[in-house]
């Protein structure tokens, strides 16, 4: 009984080092990975709040609430978290089309902006992040597949 | 370094002369100023015409007995002016109720900038009252008048982004056509005290009645 007992006790704590070991790695590598993107999120973030001061703010405003009937909203705004490769074309390209976000009707042209594919992925990371819009983070791979394919005119 | 504390002295007391008139109640005049015997002349508004958003003429007179904000700007502007614009609206909902204030903004792209634009343009950013004119005219005649009346820049320029330079300036002209105040409308700080001249400036009105 003893004996059993004890090869019971030794069998468990292997079984609990082994798994625990094995869960241990797993959860070291998805922490690094996270923290990586935490990073570049955080950096993105910094950078775009730049860009967008440059670029945007003029219109969209500070707040990224727009600006009455004339300029769409950023924050909590459908149209942008529907699409964010066509949000990405349209910081890059313009738009002259006339669109309608969150249910109010804008026409007013928008110009395209002379930065690059990883501005603009700094950017939309900033926009997607902030006003209490949560996108996460956006590549620039991503982006640079994006722009590629982006339609003639919006 | 004595000589640098005289400087020192000296720009403080400028510096305290300059804060305490700009806070006893009078605001100043700007522009050149003629002296006449006993009398001095000040610069003032031309007279002029232009159209608004409605169509209607406005002139000095629609502005009589009124102190109006001024500022120049266009609806396909990609810089400064939706800044401007917002900073605006500060002006109009603030004195929405006082028939005293008005406001007063000139396109310089009136070749774009039609009273059927500018009409848009004004409904969308939320104007309802008259309160808030639009107006546009003959180009160099509203170029003209910026530079002469009201002492603020505007040129067409190709290289600049949507193809115009100009001021962000507003401007706060009394009931007398004299400019009292410019500020830069695209700094909220400087709009908070475009806000609080505006009362100082109508409170003059009221001593003096």
């Amino acid at each position: 009984m003893n004996q059993l007992n004890k090869i019971l006790t030794v069998v468990a704590i292997f079984l609990l080092i082994s798994c625990g070991g094995s869960q241990g790695e797993q959860q070291k590598e998805e922490n690094s990975a996270s923290s990586r993107d935490e990073i570049r999120l955080r950096q993105y973030k910094v950078q775009g709040a730049k860009i967008y001061s440059t670029y945007c703010a003029n219109c969209h405003q500070d707040d990224g609430k727009g600006l009455a009937a004339l300029y769409p909203p950023l924050a909590g705004s459908d149209y942008l978290l529907e699409d964010f490769a066509r949000a990405a074309c349209i910081i890059k390209n313009g738009q002259s089309k006339e669109i309608v976000v969150n249910g109010v009707t804008y026409s007013q042209m928008m110009p395209g902006n002379p930065i690059s594919n990883l501005e603009v992925a700094e950017v939309l990371t900033y926009i997607l992040n902030a006003w209490g819009n949560e996108g996460g983070l956006i590549g620039v791979k991503d982006v640079d597949k994006w722009i590629d394919e982006c339609e003639e005119d919006y | 370094m004595t000589k640098a504390k005289y400087l020192f002295i000296s720009l403080a007391i400028v510096a305290i002369g300059c804060t305490s008139t700009s806070t006893s109640g009078k605001l100043p005049i700007y522009g050149n100023k003629i002296f006449e015997e006993n009398d001095t002349i000040y610069h003032t508004i031309e007279d002029f015409r232009l159209v608004d958003q409605d169509s209607s003429w406005v002139t000095n007179a629609t502005f009589e007995d009124q102190v109006y904000v001024s500022d120049f700007f266009f609806t396909s502007c990609p810089t400064i002016c939706p800044k401007m614009k917002q900073q605006m609206l500060r002006v109009y909902e603030k004195f929405e109720d006082n028939g005293q204030v008005s406001i007063l903004s000139h396109t310089i792209d009136p070749k774009h900038d039609t009273v059927a634009v500018l009409k848009d343009y004004a409904s969308k950013l939320g104007i309802k009252s008259s309160k808030w004119k639009f107006v546009t005219g003959d180009q160099d005649y509203i170029y003209d008048l910026g530079e002469k009346s009201y002492m603020v820049m505007a040129d067409e320029d190709p290289e600049a982004a949507g193809g115009f330079i100009h001021s962000g300036a507003f401007l706060l002209v009394d009931k007398d056509r004299r400019i009292r105040g410019v500020y830069d409308g695209t700094v909220d700080e400087q709009v908070d005290i475009l806000l609080t001249d505006i009362d100082k400036l109508l409170k003059e009105y009221e001593s003096t009645k």
